[in-house]
């Protein structure tokens, strides 16, 4: 559930961030979709695409916790 | 397994908090402007008008007991579309806590430390917001409320400072609407109305777990009316100061203000002190929404929610990286797309939808109370 | 599954031990004292700095080298020459400190807009520094004129207009965030202070022109420089300079006046408030300058009889007739020889008729080089010393 929770609200404000930059410099979707989040040259996007990983791989292992969690509770009853 | 959290926070708590959040970034990036000389009344006519949605803000939350924005819209709108609000405004809480993060990352990077990577310190910060937000907001509270005093006094003391450093021209701040009432109203609405004063839509989602509930409404509104006139005091002084025009150049005008504080050879370069306690205003803002949309997630995806803290604190670090590509990019849509599409409908479109379903669904639910 | 964690967190906390991404110790930087521009000889700028020795400063350890050192690189902007100083500095340079900022009159002429906005805008000049204008003289000369009391010659330089300031009334308190306020401003033109060398520029720059009692050369202040916008048009003596602060905001000052043949009084001017009263008289604008000032009797030439309330009021009088004919005087100078507004009239004309000033405010100079002034001084004698009648007075 935390990992469906991480993908959509990434995706969405992706989106959000998108449609306005699309709205502020004339570009197409997929143009802005490119110029956002693309590694330029130079940046340190990285550092952000790293701790955004991180985020990611929290969310698997939570997933993973919980679900262990139920299934012993389950089994416990 | 894990017990049921009540978390509740004191009123003097939340008077705190609601304060702290109106200055947050207000004090940083500098309001009203546009209105020159006379910014300091387009501040406390803004303070006045606003008290109106907050007390309707109040009033949603007041009908139906204990309730959150969300569990209120749950009731009011039934299961499928609440949830669909909830995630938009969900969104919408990420979105406004990226943009505060982003303005507190440019003016440290701007000001401060110049060579550090911007996306270091908003991880940084977000680290530090997620964890106090997994202790819960019952730490918050108290967090604020060791913090508060050097928030309001470093803010007071700087108008002080300014005056014995014979650096405030009260002359400045004429002439008094020269041009009438017209220019302020224009700053007024829409950008004032919405940012600061709108933005406490955030604590319908706070408000319900004030000790005192009976009481939280009147806080929230003193809180209002007094953070407001300390902006208009704080605004104030920078146009005494830096002059009309040279505080709507400045980026950070309190910054550049402080600045020009020098008593004595001795008390010089205090901006350092303000930066430091802008932090704790810009940390209070940013939680509250974070705070806001954790619950939002708690109700929609059935977890609780600081199960969810970590993973989307990485996700605001990183939406305030790629919201925009330069300061440039980031003010242009600050004044004109947010305020339009996306404040006015989360701050006053849907909390206006939701008022006839309220009335009527707080209706069967006070019957229904009566009859048992 | 526990150790793991401390692990971790050790590990994580392994990265505060670096301390601040942006920390630079004491010894990696110098700081920057005074920055001089003028114009180059191959390119746009020649920028000079003056960076503090710190080790010369210290009593106990100095040797007796130079406080100070000066380096100067050509080049069209500001910002890139100073971040190229190490070609010839060692260390990185900090300009958090810079106190004066000496600007060459060919470059003052030209414009210095171009550069204004850089210090503005970099964030690392903070605004207290004094901006001047080096009349007749190289800018950089001036960074490298010693003097044995305040060794630094931007600091000396600073501290010196800053004291004549509040002494005298004889240099503008132009720091660089006023000055830039009254550039913006469409009723105001700013002013900057000028100075020059006494002696010759060339014995200055060794710390031998310390070791003799009349110094060899010697930086001195001369006055104010006017500028229209961001050029400078001309120079005001020190008289008219006291004048000039006098409308603005005077700390204090003395004056000598007339009190018979060839007699004078001395009077310190303590308290002075002016004010500016801006008025339209159909098509001239109007001006009514008040100033009202305490004034303390120093010293006495004439016979009048100090302990008589009639003595007293004559000299109020001679004071208040002398003071106001000075100021007119240096405003009509301004009028007619600059035809700028450096005293802020417009700025006031903006507050208290604003109707009227947003239809002049395009060619205001040419209003107000049209203007009526009026200076009313109101002057309270308030007391004369420690003495009560002069010898003089008991000669009789």
């Amino acid at each position: 559930m935390v990992t469906i929770a991480f993908l959509f609200i990434l995706v969405s404000s992706t989106l959000l961030s998108i449609l306005l930059d699309m709205h502020l410099y004339d570009l197409s979707f997929f143009q802005t979709l490119h110029f956002s989040l693309t590694l330029d040259a130079g940046t340190r996007k990285t550092i952000v695409f790293t701790a955004l990983i991180t985020g990611l791989l929290a969310s698997f292992i939570l997933d993973y916790r919980m679900s262990k969690e139920e299934s012993e509770k389950k089994e416990a009853r | 397994m894990q017990k049921e959290l009540v978390e509740k926070i004191s009123l003097t708590q939340l008077f705190i908090l609601v304060s702290a959040f109106l200055f947050g970034s207000a004090i940083v990036v500098g309001i009203g402007g546009e209105a020159e000389q006379d910014s300091w009344i387009a501040i406390i006519v803004a303070c006045l008008l606003s008290i109106i949605p907050v007390w309707f803000y109040i009033f949603l939350v007041s009908r139906i007991p204990e309730k959150n924005l969300f569990e209120i819209m749950e009731i009011a709108f039934g299961k499928m579309i609440s949830k669909v609000l909830i995630l938009l405004y969900i969104l919408y809480f990420f979105y406004i806590s990226a943009r505060v993060l982003r303005d507190f990352g440019e003016l440290i990077v701007g000001d401060m430390l110049v060579n550090t990577p911007i996306e270091v310190i908003s991880i940084t910060f977000m680290l530090f917001v997620a964890y106090i937000l997994y202790l819960g907001l019952e730490v918050l509270g108290r967090f604020s409320e060791i913090y508060a005093p050097y928030l309001m006094g470093s803010i007071l003391a700087v108008g002080i400072l300014l005056l014995f450093s014979r650096e405030l021209h009260v002359k400045n701040v004429l002439p008094i609407l020269p041009e009438g009432i017209g220019p302020v109203m224009n700053t007024v609405f829409p950008k004032l109305i919405t940012f600061p004063f709108g933005e406490l839509v955030a604590f319908m989602m706070i408000l319900p777990y004030a000790s005192k509930v009976r009481y939280a409404g009147k806080t929230t509104i003193l809180a209002l009316m007094v953070s407001g006139l300390i902006l208009a005091y704080s605004s104030f002084v920078q146009i005494a100061t830096l002059g009309p025009e040279a505080k709507l150049r400045s980026k950070f005008p309190l910054l550049t203000a402080t600045g020009e504080i020098s008593l004595w050879n001795f008390i010089e370069r205090v901006d350092l002190i303000i930066i430091f306690v802008v932090m704790f205003g810009i940390l209070v803002k940013i939680s509250i929404f974070f705070y806001g949309g954790l619950k939002g997630l708690e109700l929609v995806f059935n977890r609780p929610y600081r199960a969810f803290i970590y993973p989307m604190a990485m996700i605001i670090a990183f939406m305030s990286i790629i919201i925009s590509k330069n300061f440039a990019e980031h003010i242009s849509e600050g004044i004109s797309m947010v305020p339009w599409i996306i404040h006015i409908p989360f701050q006053y479109g849907i909390p206006l939808l939701l008022f006839p379903f309220v009335l009527w669904k707080s209706k069967g639910l006070r019957s229904e109370g009566k009859k048992r | 599954m526990k150790t793991m964690k401390l692990l971790l967190t050790s590990l994580l906390l392994l990265g505060l031990l670096s301390g601040c991404w942006d920390t630079k110790e004491l010894n990696e930087v110098a700081f920057v004292t005074g920055v001089a521009i003028e114009q180059g000889e191959d390119a746009k700028y020649k920028v000079t700095v003056g960076v503090a020795n710190a080790s010369q400063l210290n009593v106990q350890k100095s040797e007796g080298n130079t406080p100070s050192v000066t380096f100067s690189l050509e080049g069209n902007s500001i910002s890139e020459l100073l971040d190229k100083m190490n070609v010839g500095l060692t260390r990185e340079l900090r300009f958090s400190h810079t106190r004066t900022l000496v600007i060459g009159e060919e470059v003052a002429r030209e414009g210095i807009a171009g550069f204004l906005d850089y210090l503005e805008r970099s964030g690392q000049f903070r605004n207290n520094f004094t901006m001047l204008v080096a009349k007749n003289i190289s800018a950089a000369d001036i960074l490298k004129t010693t003097f044995p009391i305040q060794k630094i010659p931007s600091l000396k330089i600073h501290n010196q207009s800053s004291t004549l300031f509040k002494e005298w009334g004889g240099a503008p308190d132009m720091k660089l965030s006023d000055f830039i306020a009254a550039l913006s401003s469409k009723g105001r033109h700013p002013v900057a202070e000028a100075l020059t060398i006494v002696g010759s520029p060339e014995q200055g720059g060794s710390v031998d022109n310390n070791k003799k009692l009349d110094p060899e050369s010697l930086i001195t202040l001369v006055g104010l420089a006017v500028f229209k916008e961001d050029k400078l048009i001309g120079y005001l003596n020190l008289e008219e300079t006291r004048n000039y602060v006098w409308t603005q905001d005077l700390i204090q000052t003395t004056l000598t006046v007339p009190c018979g043949e060839e007699k004078y009084i001395d009077v310190r001017i303590v308290n002075s408030k002016s004010s500016i009263h801006a008025n339209y008289n159909r098509e001239t604008p109007n001006f009514q300058v008040e100033i009202i000032a305490e004034a303390l009797l120093n010293g006495t030439q004439c016979r009048d009889d100090l302990e008589k309330v009639d003595t007293y009021k004559k000299f109020e009088k001679d004071i208040e007739v002398m003071s106001e004919s000075m100021i007119l005087n240096t405003v009509t100078k301004v009028q007619e020889e600059y035809e700028v507004d450096i005293f802020g009239f417009g700025e006031a004309m903006r507050r208290q008729h604003y109707q009227r000033f947003q239809a002049v405010k395009d060619h205001w100079d040419e209003e107000f080089s049209k203007a009526d002034i009026d200076i009313t001084v109101n002057i309270f004698l308030r007391r004369a010393g420690t003495s009560n009648k002069s010898f003089l007075t008991e000669d009789e």
